[in-house]
């Protein structure tokens, strides 16, 4: 058991229990579709390609992550759409937006993020906002707030936890448990 | 290190599955009643090693433990190493299910190579001998691994020179570190425990 105690405890030390692979979030702002994509230990994907495709399984756009790991489109169509992250070195993630949360604009354009922030401004001569801008900013407010909480809580969805780690390792002894009781059942 | 699901195309995904199941049935042949425990703990190490998480630049890497699992356990690698990546599959969607053979010939294959090369050194009389093969079976392991992946990435069109030198360059400093950790581990195996390192495994 000292060997067994020794390995997990070297291995575990030195870990904050993060782990490798990507991941990729998308959230609706304002009119366009914000991906979000990082490493499991939480770091930016930093430039590098991402694809969407409409349902025809025709690319739409193709486009790099900034330097926070965040890229930002306007689908211009509305229907399913799978957007595809290439990480590099055999690492990809892809997810699938429902064509209901697509919000509906113009021409599909690659951006970046805060892109929009732009087209929310009044001009100054506008003081009395009628409802319709006003219902767009407190809508979109509230959208970057609820994505940072959505985020939050995919993210800690994702991550590892002990729990599982230990499971983990249940599961193996468990599994080659059961292989010597075959072996051992043969032998007699 | 794991390729994930979807990357490599379809023939390289089932060569992959067909060289892990077949080595999975020579080093199941090898496993006893004597050394079981020892490849159950491997595996479990091997399980964890990949969230031990080291940040290279722009991309991350983690440690894989392939080459101490190889020197350790010979053969009986690519049975361990498969159920440590099935695991880590399932619980941490590393990889994926139908990468699962190919990940498993990338880990196991680099481990029975150090295996052949290092485990007479590891054997050493002398501690720093031991220390030595440890490093090098650490190392190589990792190595030897990234070329593999940079092969199997062959088939998804990406220039194997490119890409085989951004994930060398990329995992130097995870081959040192992993170099370092085997060598300790094998020294303190050689004092607490020399028979795991001996000839029990043939």
């Amino acid at each position: 058991m000292k060997i067994t105690k020794f390995v997990l405890i070297t291995v575990t030390m030195a870990s904050s229990l993060v782990a490798h692979g990507v991941n990729i979030f998308t959230f609706v702002e304002g009119d366009s579709i914000l991906c979000q994509c990082y490493y499991n230990d939480g770091s930016p994907v930093r430039n590098q390609t991402i694809e969407a495709f409409r349902s025809s399984g025709v690319k739409l756009l193709e486009g790099q992550t900034d330097d926070a790991g965040y890229f930002k489109f306007a689908a211009g169509v509305k229907e399913d759409l799978k957007v595809v992250l290439h990480a590099g070195m055999g690492h990809k993630a892809e997810t699938v937006i429902k064509a209901s949360s697509v919000p509906e604009v113009m021409t599909p354009t690659p951006g970046r993020r805060n892109d929009s922030r732009k087209t929310v401004q009044t001009s100054p001569e506008t003081i009395g906002l009628d409802e319709e801008q006003l219902r767009r900013i407190v809508k979109e407010v509230m959208e970057e707030e609820i994505n940072s909480i959505r985020g939050l809580i995919l993210r800690q969805q994702r991550s590892v936890s002990l729990t599982t780690i230990i499971g983990g390792i249940g599961y193996i002894f468990g599994i080659f448990g059961i292989l010597l009781y075959f072996k051992r059942r043969k032998q007699n | 290190m794991h390729i994930s699901e979807g990357v490599v195309a379809a023939p390289v995904l089932v060569a992959g599955a067909a060289a892990a199941a077949a080595g999975c049935a020579v080093g199941l042949r090898k496993m006893d009643y004597q050394n079981t425990p020892k490849v159950a703990v491997l595996s479990s190490a091997f399980f964890v090693a990949s969230l031990v998480h080291i940040p290279i630049g722009p991309t991350s890497a983690h440690l894989v433990l392939n080459g101490l699992v190889g020197i350790l356990l010979g053969w009986i690698t690519f049975p361990a190493v498969l159920v440590g990546l099935l695991l880590q599959a399932i619980l941490f969607q590393f990889g994926g299910i139908t990468t699962l053979g190919v990940n498993t010939v990338v880990m196991a294959v680099p481990a029975i190579v150090c295996y052949l090369l290092y485990s007479r050194i590891i054997r050493s009389r002398y501690a720093a001998g031991a220390a030595i093969g440890g490093f090098f079976a650490g190392a190589t392991g990792i190595l030897l691994a990234v070329i593999l992946v940079a092969l199997s990435l062959l088939s998804t069109g990406e220039q194997f020179t490119n890409v085989a030198r951004l994930f060398l360059l990329a995992h130097v400093p995870v081959m040192v570190i992993e170099g370092i950790v085997t060598a300790f581990i094998i020294l303190f195996l050689r004092k607490i425990k020399p028979e795991l390192l001996g000839g029990d495994i043939r």
